[in-house]
């Protein structure tokens, strides 16, 4: 179902569409909107307030789902309905998730070090070192090892999304993961030349 | 020369009670640290295994174990 609004602030028309078609179940329906019928009208409130698909409804519409989600760039939240605090998933497409990684950046810092006569890379983001004779082997090595504690990190993940001095480090690790060649990896770590 | 060597490094993550993981490409530093009470990983390349450790790079390894300085690694170090 959908209809035609004129927004009084912006002055132009928007398109409402409800996903009656699908028939999601929306997790927010009863009572989820405190707001009067006026300001929820005002502000979009069905649109905006975010709605957990149920994961009966999400086996069901599952084509559905994957379409909004790839081609309408839709983050969709699902879980368990019935209970009230239950965890919930979010499902979007790897072009969301890439987006929202990339605010996540890396400064490496590459020097030389005249005591020890090498070079040596810090990334500081993740707690990143590494030592080599020459630069561009002070950079494989730090590579080498950001993989190596990428891949404890995931290893520890339940402990370690818990606790505050670790978990502000897993969406750089999650963007570590995400890499699909050594030439994005150095991309993404801010050492290509 | 205001560092250390790996080898020495890994005697004193050793002696901090960290948990050895054998990594591809070298090893992994995991746990702990019993001077900060902060969770820490280190990674340790077989390249680096038994040379200096860069000036900057043991800086940022001992502090992330919970050592203020140079001096308080050193002191440690010397008790094992």
């Amino acid at each position: 179902m959908s209809s035609i609004r004129k927004d009084q602030n912006q002055n132009q028309k928007t398109e409402i569409t409800k996903d009656n078609d699908t028939g999601f179940a929306r997790g927010n329906k009863k009572g989820g909107c405190a707001m009067s019928a006026h300001l929820a009208e005002k502000y979009f409130c069905e649109n905006t307030i975010n709605e957990v698909i149920g994961l009966k409804e999400l086996r069901k519409n599952i084509t559905d789902v994957t379409a909004k989600a790839l081609y309408k760039f839709d983050v969709i939240t699902s879980g368990n309905v019935r209970a009230a605090s239950a965890e919930t998933i979010e499902i979007m497409s790897s072009k969301v998730l890439k987006t929202l990684l990339e605010s996540y950046s890396f400064s490496p810092l590459v020097q030389f070090d005249e005591a020890t006569n090498q070079w040596e890379v810090i990334i500081n983001e993740i707690g990143v070192t590494g030592c080599g004779k020459i630069r561009e082997e002070a950079i494989e090595v730090a590579i080498d090892n950001a993989i190596m504690l990428m891949e404890n990190f995931f290893e520890e993940i339940e402990l370690y999304i818990r606790l505050d001095e670790t978990k502000h480090q897993f969406p750089y690790f999650l963007r570590i993961r995400k890499c699909s060649s050594g030439e994005e990896l150095l991309e993404v770590l801010n050492l290509a030349e | 020369m205001a560092t250390a060597k790996y080898v020495q490094f890994d005697k004193v993550c050793e002696a901090l009670g960290l948990k050895y993981k054998k990594k591809k490409k070298g090893h992994v530093w995991a746990g702990r640290s019993p001077l900060n009470n902060q969770i820490v990983s280190v990674a340790v390349h077989h390249n680096n295994a038994g040379g200096d450790m860069a000036t900057g790079t043991f800086n940022t390894e001992i502090k992330k174990l919970g050592f203020k300085n140079y001096d308080e690694f050193k002191d440690f170090l010397d008790k094992l």
